[in-house]
């Protein structure tokens, strides 16, 4: 059974390996390639998640558990690649991506939400149970209520971030009054630094030049 | 269309096939003693017995006689801070192997586990032994550093 | 679980939510705490998803990819960078649930300008005036670990029979005020300068006596290589001819059109009409 690493790992406490293939090696290679490694790569995710198991079951740290992600980030990686190429087949011969569709539409509670459309036998005006089911509209009179309290928590989660970083540019105006300000005002744009600057809370307890 | 769609399928449409799986499957070591020609799988939630048969027939050239499965419900656990949490839910499939083939599961730890035993009692030990030395050695003049002498 | 009144039906809101897919974040992510420095994952050489994966230590997710669970997750969400590497044991002990820090101010800078194997002197301290080759950085609080100096005497293992081994821990500098480069030219610390060469590189420059002061090799060290060139290729690594060979040539095909082909699966049916909606 390929399950299993090879045995020279097992008692090892680090496996070193390479990194993960990223896009434009991928974008290279045969579709017959792709789809080689696509099962190597299968099989060494199974076999990792089969090793991890069996060190979870006899409390044993699992060597580089960091190749998981290695392996799941090619398949993604790979995944990708092939969607761009069936993307460019469907948008040269049809015009259109061949993806899934999709729109903006709010929901029951009226919030914008990306709505995933799904493939159906019937066309739309003779599928009543999708009507009945999916609520893509909403009522504006009984909503309204619900989406001022929404925005309201919305925007006070917001003030109290920007509250909570001009806080935090006053502390360091207090102990790095030398600091860089450019790099300041780019870490925390929403902070006016100007202003803040001659607050008291800015100046610490320090002799002026 | 995305190689995840998977397409409605219809009378006299083309033969839908996966070219790019994702599927996942573990052996594990089973619970409960079972029989030579026996292995214990956990797959992923949305496999077919007959997909566990291909799967493990194609991708791995395992002659498989035989395939049961079950989806077994996550243990659910209450944390400390009081709310309940579950894991996952998993397929557990019992596959036959094909008359002939038997299967055991290796022990991938054990070496392991008496490897670093050892490493560690070697180490222990030593930094004992040498420092009895060391004192036996100072015993009749006491503050005295261990470089003092010849 | 709260719910909402519609005409005659009844919905839990959690039903409304599950069928979306981005729901607006309600909080600010945006905590004005750093997150893991560029020069700490250069160093690690890890997948970003496996850094996170071990800085959250989640305890809880609901399952991805499933239409009835909403994206919810209990991670650890203040992290406190200390003295270890974000994606080690140490991390997380030190990050584990009721463990409390104090805060932290960071200073922002710019452009970072000490990196490991730079000659660095020590403004401060008992080792004020000593030069120095920098050993380790952690970037996520501008700190540098000058080897052998700025040391602190710490004791292991010591029991009621054994007393213990005493060993020197370098002790963490600010990268701002507690040390400076050193100008290699004349040996004297120096403040630098970012500028650009005529090849158009960005280089070091002293602001005493305008001498570049290159980057040390060192600076590309990673936990799995010393340099690029000496990486040793393990066995499940694919080598370089491998990797760089051409094989794609275009074709007029899908991606399962081309395999099929390729596998000698000829499928003359055509599918019925279905409709997106």
């Amino acid at each position: 059974m390929q399950f299993f690493d090879e045995k020279d790992n097992w008692e090892r406490d680090e496996v070193r390996v390479g990194r993960a293939w990223r896009i434009p090696e991928l974008r290279i290679k045969s579709n017959d390639d792709l789809h080689k490694l696509w099962f190597v790569l299968l099989k060494e995710r199974n076999m990792l998640m089969t090793m991890e198991h069996e060190y979870k079951q006899k409390f044993e740290p699992f060597p580089s558990p960091e190749r998981l992600d290695k392996v799941n980030e090619s398949m993604v990686n790979l995944e990708e690649v092939v969607r761009e190429r069936n993307r460019a087949y469907f948008e040269l011969e049809t015009g259109e991506t061949g993806e899934r569709p999709g729109r903006l539409t709010p929901n029951a509670l009226g919030m914008n939400y990306w709505y995933k459309a799904s493939e159906h036998v019937v066309p739309p005006h003779a599928n009543g149970t999708w009507w009945r089911q999916k609520h893509l509209w909403y009522d504006r009179k009984e909503c309204a209520q619900f989406l001022t309290y929404y925005r309201e928590k919305l925007f006070l989660a917001k003030r109290k971030q920007r509250i909570r970083d001009r806080n935090h540019v006053l502390g360091l105006l207090r102990r790095f009054p030398d600091m860089d300000m450019e790099a300041l005002k780019e870490q925390y744009p929403t902070v006016d630094i100007e202003r803040v600057k001659r607050w008291k809370k800015a100046t610490g307890h320090f002799v002026p030049k | 269309m995305s190689t995840r769609w998977y397409p409605i399928y219809q009378k006299g449409n083309p033969q839908l096939r996966v070219f790019l799986p994702n599927f996942w499957m573990k052996i594990v070591r089973p619970q409960v003693k079972q029989p030579a020609n026996m292995v214990k799988f956990i797959t992923s939630v949305q496999m077919t017995d007959y997909d566990i048969k291909n799967y493990l027939e194609k991708i791995y050239k395992v002659p498989v006689a035989n395939v049961r499965s079950e989806i077994v419900e996550g243990e659910l656990k209450r944390s400390k801070l009081g709310y309940i949490i579950k894991d996952d839910d998993y397929r557990a499939a019992y596959i036959t192997l094909k008359k002939g083939e038997t299967f055991k599961f290796p022990d991938i730890c054990e070496e392991k586990q008496k490897k670093d035993e050892s490493d560690f009692k070697k180490a222990q030990e030593q930094a004992k032994v040498s420092y009895e030395a060391f004192t036996s050695r100072n015993k009749k003049r006491p503050g005295v550093p261990g470089w003092f002498s010849f | 679980m709260s719910l909402v009144k519609f005409r005659s039906r009844y919905f839990s809101l959690d039903d409304i939510l599950s069928s979306q897919e981005r729901v607006p974040c309600l909080f600010n992510t945006n905590v004005s705490f750093l997150g893991v420095g560029e020069l700490t994952k250069k160093y690690a050489n890890l997948p970003e998803s496996y850094i996170k994966r071990m800085m959250d230590q989640a305890e809880w997710k609901t399952p991805r990819g499933f239409p009835q669970y909403l994206r919810r997750e209990i991670v650890r969400k203040n992290k406190y960078f200390g003295l270890n590497r974000p994606w080690t044991g140490a991390f997380q002990m030190e990050n584990a649930r009721g463990r409390y820090h104090p805060k932290v101010f960071v200073e922002p800078i710019k452009d970072w300008t000490i990196f490991k194997g730079d000659r660095v002197e020590i403004l401060v301290g008992d080792d004020k005036g000593k030069q120095g080759i920098v050993s380790r950085l952690i970037q996520e609080r501008n700190w540098v670990f000058v080897e052998g100096l700025n040391c602190k005497l710490k004791v292991m293992g010591k029991t009621k029979t054994f007393p213990g081994t005493v060993f020197r821990a370098e002790q963490p500098l600010l990268v701002t005020t507690e040390v400076a480069l050193v100008d290699p030219s004349d040996l004297q610390s120096t403040k630098i300068e970012w500028r650009y060469n005529e090849e158009g590189e960005k280089v070091r420059v002293s602001a005493r006596t305008g001498r570049i002061i290159p980057v040390p090799q060192q600076a590309d060290e990673t936990y799995d290589y010393k340099s690029k060139a000496t990486y040793r290729e393990s066995t499940k690594d694919t080598n370089e001819k491998e990797l760089t060979k051409i094989t794609f040539s275009p074709k007029i095909k899908t991606f399962e059109m081309d395999i099929m082909d390729s596998m000698g699966i000829k499928e003359e049916r055509i599918p019925c009409k279905t409709y997106w909606y």
